[in-house]
């Protein structure tokens, strides 16, 4: 329950930030994507086997925000959650250089899957070129941008490890 | 339905593709809704999110107001720095200009004592100035009325006072200052280092002086060629005053490198504080078979009678008769 609680305000805090703060953090027309971290770094640290529907939802307040028509952030947070729920369970998603890696590629992937969508509907007339770089930089830089939230994440974690062995 | 159907049921339908179809066709579902069924929702998101991205919005302006003014503060800063850096360095290039200026005078003050390198002794003729007022046709008059001036005759008049000559007595210049100042005739009296003319004779308290361009006026000068702030002295020659506008200047060897324009100086005779001005070369000529060039010099101060001049007066150095005194002693 406290975990849902949380994850429902990352989620506010990312759609007021994508809102507010992201257009601030222009690179060549791409900005770091704040509901893919949240959802991504939810789904590495405190995700279950389940923890993609949370992504979904993260998606659907995605879809909110954005002008778009809504279901398309929706489906696609969800597919790249049960994808990374897999992974998860492969992976040693502890590790910060990885989560990272992950970070960038799922971001990478969500925002091209977005961009693909978005391309053959018709919503946007970029070519083909332009929307993988800008989905390249928007992964990187999210990934960038996420270092700072899973350091302190990191530490937390650690701190309630060590609480635990002690006790 | 028993208590395990119960449980596979849940089971199925909550396993990760179950979920993830239900996901799948949740996001299809919502799609193919018409915008006006999903407005709502959209509408009803903007409003929660609407007071937090008002106060992220004035935290990020606040956040820019304060960046904006770093930046200008630091510039404001950085143009101090500068402006300090450059009265600083200005204050070093005052302080250098003051040494030189201060080396100047003192190259200045014993130029006459160093000749081509050469340290002489302390001049043994001082040269100094005494002003004097130019005295106009109403003055001479006063003081021809007092008998101090007696125009043509000696009849009447107190000793010491001064003659002139009747003939040229209109449009004589004179000075109010004469033997009471310890002048001499011959001194150059000048005008902000031009030369007007020389003392024809020293009064009492008057002295007339015989102009550049009157008759008998004669004196040694140099010609010297500008070349941007140099002078480069060509030659010698005699400055004769013939009564005309313009003077002639004699003996100048037709060797000698002489041009239109040329400025004409005093000739430096080791007495005089420098070159002084007499004016430029007007008209030159050159006859073949001459040996010398034929000049006219335009004087500096031209027609113009100047209101108060500066006569040189020489004399001997005290300061090197005191030292004959002492080696005598």
């Amino acid at each position: 329950m406290m975990s849902l609680l949380f994850l429902i305000i990352a989620t506010y805090t990312a759609a007021v930030l994508q809102t507010t703060v992201a257009p601030l953090m222009d690179v060549r027309g791409a900005t770091p994507d704040f509901f893919a971290m949240v959802a991504i770094i939810w789904l590495l640290i405190g995700g279950g086997p389940r923890g993609f529907v949370a992504a979904a939802l993260v998606g659907l307040a995605y879809d909110l925000t954005a002008a778009g028509p809504l279901g398309i952030a929706l489906g696609v947070y969800a597919s790249a959650g049960i994808v990374l729920s897999w992974l998860k369970d492969r992976l040693d998603a502890q590790h910060l250089a990885i989560q990272l890696l992950v970070i960038a590629i799922a971001t990478i992937l969500i925002v091209g899957s977005e961009a693909t969508i978005a391309r053959i509907s018709g919503q946007t007339n970029l070519t083909w070129s332009t929307l993988a770089v800008r989905s390249v930089i928007v992964g990187v830089y999210t990934a960038g941008v996420s270092l700072p939230v899973l350091m302190v994440v990191g530490w937390f974690r650690d701190a309630r490890l060590a609480a635990l062995r002690t006790n | 339905m028993t208590t395990s159907d119960r449980g596979d049921w849940r089971r199925r339908w909550a396993s990760r593709p179950a979920l993830f179809c239900i996901a799948l066709s949740a996001a299809a579902s919502i799609a193919m809704l018409p915008e006006r069924g999903t407005d709502p929702a959209r509408h009803g998101w903007q409003t929660l999110l609407s007071p937090a991205q008002s106060a992220m919005r004035s935290v990020v302006e606040s956040g820019q107001d304060f960046c904006r003014r770093w930046r200008t503060d630091s510039a404001d800063r950085e143009q101090l720095a500068n402006a300090m850096d450059r009265a600083e360095r200005l204050d070093a290039e005052n302080g250098r200009l003051r040494r030189s200026l201060a080396a100047l005078e003192l190259t200045a003050t014993s130029a006459d004592r160093t000749i081509e390198g050469k340290v002489f002794a302390t001049p043994l003729v001082t040269t100094d100035v005494v002003s004097a007022r130019v005295l106009g046709r109403t003055a001479q008059a006063v003081l021809q009325g007092r008998a101090l001036l007696d125009v043509g005759s000696r009849a009447k008049m107190l000793p010491g006072a001064m003659v002139v000559d009747g003939e040229n007595f209109t449009g004589i210049a004179m000075i109010d200052v004469g033997r009471d100042e310890r002048l001499e005739p011959d001194r150059l009296a000048i005008a902000g280092r031009r030369v007007w003319g020389k003392l024809a004779s020293v009064g009492p308290l008057t002295s007339v002086v015989r102009l550049t361009t009157d008759p008998g006026y004669r004196d040694l000068v140099e010609l010297a060629h500008r070349d941007g702030d140099r002078l480069q002295v060509s030659a010698r020659g005699v400055l004769v005053g013939n009564g005309e506008k313009q003077c002639r200047i004699e003996m100048v060897d037709a060797t000698a490198a002489v041009a239109v324009d040329d400025e004409v100086y005093t000739a430096t005779d080791g007495a005089a504080p420098g070159p002084l001005l007499y004016g430029r070369i007007a008209k030159a000529e050159h006859i073949a078979g001459q040996p010398h060039w034929r000049l006219w010099l335009e004087p500096a101060l031209g027609d113009r009678e100047p209101r108060s001049v500066a006569v040189l007066r020489m004399d001997v150095n005290p300061a090197r008769l005191a030292a004959v005194d002492k080696t005598r002693e």
